[in-house]
């Protein structure tokens, strides 16, 4: 049997990312823009796939963090970092966009509708996991503990989400100028279909090389935990007495 | 013969307070850096009276939270690992453990958000409206903070401190405290119900004592 | 607004995107070979 660092790392994760991408992008440019918003209506076939897959994401961590805590099996919390890590990236990414699209429109780099604030909360969950998970070296304390806090977020996420949107539904009339646009017609909706598709093969493939990397950095860790270096002690050899011992 | 659950809750929040007795460090260190907090905020905004007036409340319960939760930090890493392990060998059920330095947290809150009450009514000039829930929201906000940074201490607690790193966790899960707790009030300031935020409250309280006390073993193995 | 304009703040988001997309993907990437390397260096 082969040993880790001498198995082949796939490609086709990478294929897939850049497929998704290529897709997307061919997508977003040439449906035709939309009435009210005109060409600022292509931002939306990124916006909207990202904030999908960072509550996806989400909704995998947490879930991978349960099973973890039930079967106590590491890759469960590989999978859990993984998604972390990915789901970071892509609220970031959702943050980052809707700034872009909010400047223009709105003339706004924020605003504190309920969907911003939330994802603002959502990436310092987020950021709180990872940051919580670099306190240890040691496996099984890391992936417990990382784990009590995933089932933590997903019991108070619900609560931060429920008093965050009747917060600002009492402070704020509801906004009709959302990413989707009021209405949305049948090639706008053929074309974000295909996007929310290719960022979530994308997620999968994004998953993968994520995973593949938590186990190989596991891997070198238990190699540095167990690892015997020469030892001074070794310079010591018993005597060599005529006759033996 | 073991001692009852009750028992052991209480002389773990016994110990916990009389800890604070003897370090002083919630009245000498976390009460001052929380007023002085309060202090700085108008040096920076600016002293208009009627502006003071409209965010005084809302600063007093940031405060509360940010500065409330090294409460809870503090006493976790205050305890050496043989003070640990002793709880351990006693045989003292975790769930008691955490409940009991989550009341002694608790208790020190309350201490916390009464003066600094105090503070920001003389600082900003606050109205009282409605401050008869005053005692009711501070109380579902002091044990929700206390079973929220306990809990958060001990996810992060490796006998290494990683102070930081435990106001970061709480902060983002507290909102629906700080968002119940200034609601409250300015519903009672437009003539509203605030009773849905207060039962909202209680809720996030109760959550986080489920989880809490289910993790309280978990985390207390070694690892 | 004038759909130049507009097309700039497209170009933006897209730019903004897909460069994160290459870089997040390069950073695992390049994490990936340097733990092969050093699972390589304790066999």
């Amino acid at each position: 049997m082969t040993s880790p660092e001498q198995d082949p790392s796939p490609v086709w994760p990478w294929i897939a990312m850049a497929v998704a991408g290529l897709v997307t992008f061919v997508a977003a440019m040439t449906v035709s823009p939309d009435a009210v918003q005109g060409q600022l209506s292509r931002i939306m076939y990124v916006h909207v796939p990202a904030a999908w897959l960072a509550y996806l994401a989400f909704g995998v961590t947490t879930f991978a963090s349960a099973m973890y805590l039930w079967k106590r099996d590491l890759a469960w919390d590989r999978r859990a970092l993984a998604s972390a890590e990915v789901g970071v990236f892509f609220t970031g990414l959702l943050i980052g966009l809707g700034m872009i699209w909010g400047k223009p429109t709105w003339g706004v780099w924020w605003t504190w509708d309920a969907r911003l604030t939330l994802t603002a909360i959502m990436f310092f969950v987020y950021l709180g996991y990872l940051a919580l998970r670099r306190t240890t070296d040691d496996l099984d304390a890391r992936a417990k503990r990382a784990a009590i806090f995933g089932i933590l977020a997903i019991v108070q996420v619900p609560l931060v989400h429920f008093s965050v949107v009747w917060w600002r539904s009492l402070h704020q009339a509801p906004t009709l100028l959302r990413p989707e646009g009021p209405e949305i017609d049948t090639s706008m909706a053929v074309t974000l279909l295909i996007a929310v598709a290719s960022f979530t093969v994308m997620y999968v493939a994004m998953m993968y090389k994520r995973i593949e990397l938590a186990r190989l950095e596991d891997r070198v860790l238990i190699a540095e935990q167990t690892s015997v270096g020469p030892a001074a002690g070794d310079a010591v050899v018993a005597p060599d007495l005529a006759g033996g011992v | 013969m073991s001692a009852s659950f009750a028992t052991q809750v209480a002389t773990i929040s016994k110990r916990d307070l009389l800890r604070e007795r003897r370090s002083g460090e919630v009245l000498w260190v976390t009460l001052p850096f929380g007023a002085i907090a309060l202090l700085l905020v108008p040096l920076a905004i600016g002293t208009d009276a009627p502006t003071l007036r409209r965010i005084g409340l809302g600063m007093f319960w940031v405060i509360v939270l940010l500065f409330g939760v090294l409460i809870s930090i503090r006493q976790t890493n205050a305890e050496t690992q043989p003070q640990r392990d002793v709880v351990v060998l006693l045989g003292i059920d975790p769930a008691a453990v955490y409940l009991g330095r989550t009341l002694a947290s608790f208790v020190l809150l309350i201490v916390f958000e009464v003066v600094l009450s105090v503070v920001t009514v003389a600082l900003y000039d606050v109205p009282l409206v409605g401050w008869v829930w005053m005692p009711v929201v501070m109380i579902l906000v002091g044990a929700g903070l206390s079973l929220l940074g306990t809990l958060a201490a001990g996810i992060v607690s490796t006998g290494q401190s990683a102070t930081a790193l435990v106001p970061l966790l709480v902060a983002p899960l507290a909102v629906p405290l700080l968002i119940g707790a200034t609601q409250t009030f300015e519903a009672l300031s437009l003539g509203r119900s605030s009773l849905a935020w207060v039962v909202m409250m209680i809720v996030v309280g109760l959550l986080l004592a489920v989880v809490g006390v289910l993790s309280a073993r978990s985390l207390q193995e070694s690892g | 607004m004038d759909p130049s304009v507009q097309w700039n703040w497209v170009l933006l988001a897209y730019g903004f995107a897909y460069i994160g997309l290459v870089a997040f993907a390069a950073s695992i990437a390049m994490r990936i070979t340097r733990a092969r390397r050093r699972l390589g260096e304790h066999t």
